[in-house]
């Protein structure tokens, strides 16, 4: 435990220092910001991943509740150990298999689903509390960190929007110049995250009909069934249909690879399933989408936070009324001082249009990460402002 | 010589008249005591060391009633072996086997000790070739993939002749009669070098409320694995925020936030109209 504690006080130490150093360092105002991201992004992934640099090491599958340095750390002897699936906070953080600190919503949402009304051994995990339990505690801890910092876990946390950023600056090195999607498209995609998220979850209720209704909607989701491919093939193989398709979980399992936190005989000797399955924790799915993200996002930027689903739902908690009204991380314009340069609108990296066209006062728009660069960017005083709980924790400056 | 003298005079010499009398004639007597206390209780461990059986893979368990025939593949002690009901029933069984069956993989093991373990056949010739029965999580055989597991029993035997089967682990009292709360793996006449699907309760196999495996579907080798969660679940007993604190929390903090954010709201709306 002291190993532990020295660990993350070692961490934190190091980020304090490397925040101060960066703010006194960076002489470029339009570029301060940026850097500053970049250092959180990278220190959040270590967050984020605290498992794999605590331990326990080289193991394909779960670690032992309650037992390892990061249920210590992490809630574990803090909150019981209701959390076998870690904290749920919105940012794209693959639970598969190491990465069980901080675990996305939307996998949360899917393994809370079934079983449903009794607490039971969910995917191969023993929840003591039932799913509809744990479905509240996931959206209630979405809600909060929404209603608290709102997208600017994806602009500034979220190791899949770091991913996005790096493909970004590997363009750059290449001095190509990004391509913008036209306005109507860039709306389309952000309403599709809507569309998205629905029909996953809609297929999660679906296949976890059994444990909600008591009844199988469709062949394959009884779970039941033993291991028998045709009664229980879907609640076996496909019980959460979004982690089959989401890019981040390849590029997690690729990582933990890559340091040796997992062996990599686990993701290619191991292949069945329904589907075209290059290994158990990857599917064709799964690489082939973060191929494409991968090409797009070098074209256009953050490319697939214009279509995340778990931005969408970031951004329904925290820019739709009623909770935009009481949102405590906003950007907020001063009209008088604004000259409509338009400098904000070109260096979004969402393409969101709102801090421009906005005449004054609280900007909110679901596409906006709150990644600052507006506000670092914009060369008017005080023109565009990041505010926190009413207070200006950033403000755009005059650098001209 | 002093030190050539006995040592009861060399301590009298020391401590005087009254230690001389304490040798002579308490002292035999409880020295005397002592001795045969110490010889008693040798002798009763012996008798306790003499009541633990250790059998070879010859030694036969037979169920003469059922026409049955139950063997170790590997040898082994117990403290008791009784025949109840045509029921094996083995006390404290050392199992000097070197290996378990763990979904579908083999994993070497240590030497374990069984607590109670019943096993019986009716009309058919039972050879155990692995045994492990864990009442905690074992990482030596399960590293971390057993993590959510506090209880769990693995055999596998060879079958001769078509019959019934049945083994009881004894892990606990709700394992049979809760199914949410465990997880049984059986795999019969299956080849163990691939991972092919198990078997359906029903399909061969079935359980009873008081957690006995029966098996009826195997003609030539059987795997079973049981996982036992009853000990994770929430101990009703205790107080709802104590057992749902996570929910607790999690709703505190959102309504806090509320709270926070409208404040906050209000304070702001007021600033803008004072300006």
């Amino acid at each position: 435990m002291v190993n532990e504690v020295t660990i993350v006080a070692i961490f934190v130490a190091i980020v304090v220092v490397g925040i101060v150093a960066i703010l006194k360092l960076t002489k470029d105002k339009t570029r301060r910001v940026s850097h500053l991201r970049l250092f959180i992004q990278i220190s959040a992934v270590f967050v984020i991943f605290m498992g794999l640099l605590i331990g326990p090491f080289n193991d394909p599958v779960w670690a032992p509740l309650g037992s390892s340095p990061r249920d210590r750390l992490i809630g574990g002897d803090l909150l019981g150990n209701q959390l076998p699936d870690g904290i749920s906070l919105p940012v794209l953080a693959c639970y598969m298999p190491n990465g069980r600190t901080i675990t996305c919503p939307i996998f949360q949402i899917q393994a809370s689903i079934f079983p449903f009304w009794d607490a039971s051994i969910g995917y191969n995990v023993f929840y003591a509390t039932s799913g509809l339990e744990r479905l509240v505690i996931v959206f209630a801890a979405l809600i909060f960190a929404s209603l608290l910092l709102g997208r600017f876990f994806c602009g500034w946390l979220c190791p899949f929007g770091l991913y996005m950023d790096l493909l970004t600056r590997v363009r750059k090195v290449f001095k190509k110049r990004h391509l913008n999607v036209s306005p109507t498209t860039s709306k389309k995609l952000s309403q599709s995250r809507y569309i998205i998220i629905a029909v996953f979850l809609l297929l999660s209720v679906i296949f976890g009909s059994y444990s909600i209704f008591g009844t199988e909607l469709i062949l394959g989701t009884n779970p039941t069934a033993g291991h028998d491919v045709v009664h229980s093939g879907i609640i076996t193989y496909i019980n959460e249909p979004f982690c089959l398709v989401c890019p981040m979980r390849p590029l997690c399992i690729g990582v933990e690879c890559l340091i040796s936190s997992m062996n990599w005989s686990y993701v290619s000797q191991i292949a069945y399933g329904p589907f075209w399955i290059a290994g158990f924790y990857i599917t064709s799915i799964n690489l082939s989408i973060l191929i494409a993200i991968t090409v797009l996002s070098l074209a256009y930027r953050r490319f697939w936070c214009r279509i995340c689903p778990l931005g969408a739902l970031t951004g329904f908690f925290s820019t739709f009324t009623p909770f935009k009204q009481i949102a405590l991380t906003k950007l907020y314009k001063n009209e008088e001082k604004c000259t409509k340069c338009g400098v904000c609108k070109r260096v979004c990296p969402t393409q969101a249009t709102a801090v421009y066209e906005t005449k004054g006062g609280d900007v909110t728009e679901s596409r906006c990460i709150l990644c600052a660069r507006c506000v670092e960017t914009c060369p008017y005083e005080t023109a565009l402002e990041l505010k926190f709980a009413g207070k200006t924790v950033m403000k755009s400056r005059n650098w001209l | 010589m002093e030190s050539s003298l006995p040592l009861y005079v060399a301590l009298k010499r020391r401590l005087g008249k009254g230690y001389d009398n304490t040798i002579t004639k308490k002292g035999l007597i409880i020295t005397a005591t002592f001795v045969v206390s110490l010889c008693i209780l040798w002798v009763d461990g012996g008798a306790q060391a003499q009541r633990v059986v250790s059998f070879t893979p010859d030694s036969p368990f037979s169920i003469p009633d059922c026409n049955a025939t139950i063997h170790f593949a590997f040898n082994g002690s117990y403290s008791q072996a009784k025949l109840e009901d045509n029921t094996w029933v083995f006390s404290n069984l050392q199992v000097n086997s070197t290996r378990t069956w763990f979904f579908g993989d083999w994993r070497p093991i240590n030497p374990s000790m069984v607590e109670t373990f019943r096993v019986s056949a009716k009309s058919c010739n039972v050879t155990i070739i692995s045994l492990f029965v864990s009442q905690g999580q074992d990482e030596q055989i399960v590293g971390n993939y057993n993590a959510f597991s506090q209880r769990m029993g693995s055999i596998t035997y060879n079958v001769s002749g078509p019959g019934v089967q049945s083994v009881n682990f004894d892990l606990s009292p709700s394992f049979g009669q809760n199914p949410r709360i465990r997880d049984v793996f059986v795999m019969l006449d299956r080849d163990l070098t691939g991972r092919s699907d198990a078997n359906q309760q029903s399909d061969g196999w079935s359980i009873s409320s008081d957690g006995t495996l029966t098996v009826t579907g195997a003609t030539t080798e059987a795997n079973i694995m049981c996982r036992d969660y009853s000990s994770l679940l929430i101990d009703e007993s205790l107080p709802f925020h104590e057992n749902h604190s996570v929910l607790v929390v999690s709703l505190v903090l959102v309504a806090g936030t509320v709270v926070f954010g409208v404040i906050i709201r209000n304070n702001s709306l007021k600033e803008r109209r004072t300006h």
